[in-house]
């Protein structure tokens, strides 16, 4: 196997012992990138000096017996986490020339690890879409199927670990977009609890919803970069004064005893009957292994997209107002006034970004504000409600990840709500807060991967490690990879 | 919602809108909107907003000066630089 197909934990083992270098490990990533970057297109900006100058400093980290798990390890970053000196465009028009001067958080905290940062992964702009056909630059194509959408919007995140042209990557999942792109991809995502992971240096979409995560080979890789990411950041004030336990300890491979739950509402009728089955059988072999599986219930999911929407929508109207020619990137010349100034500037903004603008402008308007934002709170109180009564049954709940398999490029553009349905079982997780994995559990007739999800109490990523860990150890699913056919490149 | 409406937002919103975009927005966003009067069936009488998912959020640092950013770095990536400082277009208008 090539280097830049192995998981973190195969090549921590290979750089520690000498076998490899990691100056090796990124040769081998960039030499994917070239032969494959044309097609796939997971990339919006590539670090290459930047990433040999890491490689060599990991490389001397390692040969003092450096023992950080991430030493070495060529990862890359969505485009919506500021990278000091290196542009960071949001997939946006509006951010097209933006060189932010500070490192976000969690970027740092890899830093620090020694990972070698190898370029800024594509997104629907500003996070905003489920297919990364939003970005404003160019589209990713899913490496398991080039005619189709990697998901989104982490889209470029996940198609670059799929495709080799990463070893790991880190997301943002705002109602699902470190999941879906996963599942769809074929790939392991983790969003944690809300306030786990630091978001200073995240440029914010929605507040209350958004959240930093993983997106690895395998769920021991998520455990290693979770473990470099996690813990209380002063400079995010929605950061949690929480302890950050050992996670990669807790992959003991038992899952005796533990019971879990699975949501009816979330095995209904808008699933793909190939997924249903994907879902059950991995029910089934939980069960083989010692888990209890007991049907439980979330009563008002049913509503979680409408108040989900809402939310979002409110949220991303009032953080995308500072992109209003003053401070930051692209301002529109020759505006009469300023008022001008800015519309003409925000005309810039893509079809999602404006859709979400207006309608979150629409619920927030007095006369509407108690009727739709207060009322989506409130929805959301009893929906966290229904998490916690199930919870009080169960130690996880599973579910499908997505209703479908990645679908076409242009399948679902036209119309706004086929589009959203796709995060339908994800944004539960970000409504409550709560940390969720995505596993993949099989394959679809025409061989496209299907995600399995895990949902956890606030705060127990290690528990949902822990199964999602036993789980993939026990599916014997074929260790596929993604079969392209490569140009050749140039 | 028809053209108007949307107009009225829009301008709110400080965003401008293509001539394409004016033409199925109201539609794609009347069909959300009716997407989501789904809500108005869900009792939240007795029920408290939800604004944050953990309880902790929203708390402040002590103000303490810190080691940041000095200005020659705050700068350095900035288009229009003067005697040290951002230059950025007027927003407010003089009387």
């Amino acid at each position: 196997m090539q280097f830049n197909e192995m998981t973190i934990h195969e090549l921590r083992r290979l750089l520690r012992a000498g076998e490899v270098s990691s100056q090796e490990v990124l040769e081998a990533v960039l030499a994917r990138i070239d032969e494959v970057e044309g097609e796939i297109g997971a990339y919006l900006a590539l670090c290459r000096e930047e990433a040999f100058a890491q490689a060599q400093r990991a490389d001397e980290m390692l040969s003092k017996g450096d023992a950080s798990p991430l030493c070495g390890i060529p990862i890359s970053l969505k485009d919506n986490f500021t990278t000091a000196g290196v542009r960071t465009t949001c997939a946006s028009r509006l951010l097209e020339n933006y060189i932010p001067p500070f490192d976000a958080a969690a970027a740092a905290r890899l830093k620090e690890a020694g990972a070698v940062l190898v370029g800024k992964t594509n997104l629907d702009e500003f996070g905003l879409g489920s297919s990364t056909e939003n970005s404003q630059f160019h589209c990713t194509r899913n490496p398991w199927d080039l005619s189709r959408v990697p998901g989104g919007s982490s889209g470029g995140s996940a198609a670059a670990v799929a495709a080799g042209e990463a070893v790991a990557a880190l997301g943002t999942d705002t109602g699902g977009s470190i999941r879906q792109p996963a599942a769809f991809c074929g790939i392991v995502g983790l969003k944690p609890t809300y306030g786990l992971v630091s978001r200073y240096g995240v440029v914010a979409a929605a507040d209350s919803l958004d959240h930093v995560g993983p997106m690895t080979r395998d769920v021991r890789d998520a455990a290693l970069m979770l473990q470099a990411i996690a813990g209380w950041d002063p400079k995010d004030p929605t950061s949690a004064r929480q302890d950050v336990p050992h996670y990669e300890a807790a992959l003991t491979g038992n899952v005796k005893g533990l019971v879990v739950g699975l949501p009816r509402e979330l095995m209904g009728d808008a699933l793909d009957a190939e997924v249903k089955e994907a879902v059950f059988g991995a029910a089934n072999l939980l069960e083989s292994l010692g888990a209890r599986v007991e049907e439980v219930s979330l009563p008002n999911v049913e509503y979680a997209m409408s108040a989900f929407y809402i939310i979002i929508s409110a949220e991303v109207s009032s953080n995308l107002a500072r992109f209003d020619g003053v401070r930051y990137g692209y301002r529109a010349a020759e505006a009469e006034d300023t008022v001008s100034m800015f519309i003409k500037t925000r005309e810039a903004l893509g079809q999602e970004a404006k859709r979400r603008i207006l309608m979150g402008t629409y619920f927030l308007q007095a006369g509407n504000y108690d009727a739709y934002y207060l009322k989506a709170l409130k929805v959301r109180t009893l929906i966290k409600e229904d998490f916690e009564k199930a919870f009080q049954r169960c130690h996880v709940m599973i579910s499908p990840t997505t209703p479908t398999a990645a679908f076409s490029f242009g399948h679902k553009t036209a119309t706004p709500i086929s589009m959203y349905k796709s995060d339908i079982y994800t944004c539960t997780a970000n409504l409550a807060g709560i940390p969720a994995l995505t596993v993949p559990c099989g394959y679809t007739q025409g061989g496209l991967p299907i995600g399995l999800q895990f949902m956890g109490k606030p705060f127990e990523e290690s528990t949902i490690l822990r199964i999602g860990h036993a789980y993939e150890q026990h599916a014997g699913l074929p260790v596929r990879r993604p079969e392209m056919e490569v140009k050749a490149n140039g | 919602m028809t053209l108007q409406e949307l107009k009225t937002i829009a301008a709110t919103a400080r965003v401008g809108l293509t001539e394409k975009e004016k033409e199925i927005f109201p539609e794609q966003i009347s069909q959300i909107i009716s997407h989501i009067q789904a809500l108005d069936g869900v009792d939240t009488h007795d029920t408290a907003p939800t604004y944050y998912p953990i309880k902790q959020a929203g708390f402040l640092r002590d103000d303490e000066v810190e080691p940041s950013l000095t200005r020659e770095q705050a700068l350095a990536n900035c288009p229009d630089v003067v005697d040290g400082y951002f230059r950025v277009p007027r927003i407010i208008e003089e009387e």
